[in-house]
């Protein structure tokens, strides 16, 4: 089994300059309507409250037994529509499910499938931002910008990078040198330490299992949503049992997902990559219990696996 | 398929009505999205019938159900219930697969689109 690895190249470039990835995993929804803010507060986890013109919100979808439907960023647009990111794979059973409940309300809700998500990261990534005439950004994780039909999301902190969601065309105009591949992007992900749903989890987990909370993802005084009776009693009645965290591993794993163990299995490991330097690092789902105690974890191969920290925005 | 008000629900209704001295007034009984289980209930008092109304009579109350709501709403039953936490309406829905733990929402046993809205 080959695991992705971060270039040299694209290492250096993150360091020095910036790097440029088609984010074709991700696809655009647009919803508009005079009550679609209200209505969207009764769908997702996080406060809508909390979206305005500079900040985004990150958020997720619920059925009402409280598992997951799908992952949202949620952004403004322009004439009052809304834009919503939410896994490819997944994009097609999030516009089912938010038409699914809105009966009373006069919405728009779907895929624009002439939008793209391009990422541009790394130490100089802010001045990319310039082409398009749009503004100097904060580095705070989800605050946004836009310039005409271009709009700019800050996806990570460190190393500094942000989603340009527009029209694919247009985008393209700085889609032509320090492009990345998908082994790149994802080994990226893996060494931040972002858990990623459809990867590394999935509708079996409950999200509050999977960092919803060190994600920014939910509100627990927003009131009632589809999902929120689960969610705020897994909170409040302390049933949050296991977290995703970023772990260093002693060798590569033979397999993924792989069982990690103590005695017995008691986690896996969902994700794994290597940094320049050859060094592997993974994403596991591990019990907090397990995970805050010095208890040794390895692999079933006797690979050494040691916690970092728990996976967070 | 209709609907059902229960004695202690129609006796509510009745003395409700009287408040409003608005002889004209009956309650409709709608659905809407929202709540913990996707659709919730709500109620309303109206003087004006609708043309796509559904008017539904059970011990003499008149209740106004409109087109989008009278699918997810047939067959059931309008309660009035006293308990610790309080004194409300209770639907009991053979449509809904689930209800919140308050009563007030509920997922419909078919979940099939429950709008009609144009996409992009």
């Amino acid at each position: 089994m080959k695991i992705p690895s971060i270039s040299t190249v694209a290492s250096k470039l993150l360091q020095s300059e910036h790097t440029i990835v088609w984010r074709q995993d991700w696809s655009i929804l647009k919803a508009s309507g005079s009550d679609i803010r209200k209505y969207l507060q009764g769908q997702i986890t996080q406060d809508m409250g909390k979206l305005t013109a500079g900040k985004g919100i990150h958020s997720f979808i619920l059925t009402p037994q409280g598992k997951t439907v799908s992952e949202l960023y949620i952004l403004e647009g322009n004439s009052d529509e809304l834009i919503l990111l939410t896994p490819s794979d997944y994009a097609v059973s999030t516009v089912a499910r938010l038409r699914q409940f809105a009966l009373g309300y006069q919405l728009r809700i779907g895929v624009v499938d002439t939008y793209s998500v391009l990422e541009i990261q790394g130490v100089q990534a802010a001045k990319k931002l310039q082409h398009f005439d749009l503004p100097a950004m904060e580095s705070a994780w989800l605050t946004t910008c836009h310039a005409g039909d271009i709009h700019a999301l800050t996806i990570s902190e460190k190393p500094h990078a942000f989603w340009l969601i527009g029209n694919t065309p247009e985008l393209e105009t700085i889609a032509c040198s320090n492009m990345l591949d998908k082994d790149d992007i994802e080994a990226m992900r893996i060494l931040q330490g972002i858990p990623r749903f459809g990867t590394d989890w999935d509708e079996k987990i409950y999200p509050m299992n999977a960092n919803l909370i060190e994600f920014d993802g939910v509100s627990f005084d927003k009131g009632c949503y589809v999902g929120q009776e689960v969610t705020s009693r897994m909170h409040w009645r302390g049933g949050i049992k296991k977290r995703f965290y970023r772990v260093k591993l002693g060798g590569v794993p033979e397999t993924l997902p792989c069982p990690i163990l103590t005695t017995a299995k008691i986690g896996m490991l969902t994700s794994a990559a290597t940094d320049a330097e050859g060094v592997c690092f993974g994403i596991a789902h591990l019990p907090i219990e397990v995970a805050e105690s010095d208890t040794p974890l390895s692999l079933e191969n006797s690979t050494e696996v040691n916690i970092i920290e728990t996976c967070h925005a | 398929m209709g609907m059902e008000v229960t004695e202690a629900a129609a006796e509510k209704i009745q003395g409700l009505l009287e408040k409003e001295t608005n002889e004209a007034l009956h309650l409709r009984i709608f659905v809407s999205g929202g709540g913990c289980s996707g659709f919730q209930y709500g109620f309303t008092f109206d003087e004006e019938v609708k043309q796509d109304d559904t008017v539904v009579e059970s011990r003499g109350i008149k209740l106004l159900v409109d087109a989008m709501s009278i699918d997810l709403l047939k067959g059931s039953e309008i309660d009035y219930q006293s308990s610790l936490q309080g004194e409300s309406f209770v639907i009991r829905n053979p449509n809904a697969g689930s209800t919140c733990g308050c009563g007030q929402s509920f997922t419909p046993a078919e979940s099939g689109s429950g709008c009609a809205n144009a996409g992009y």
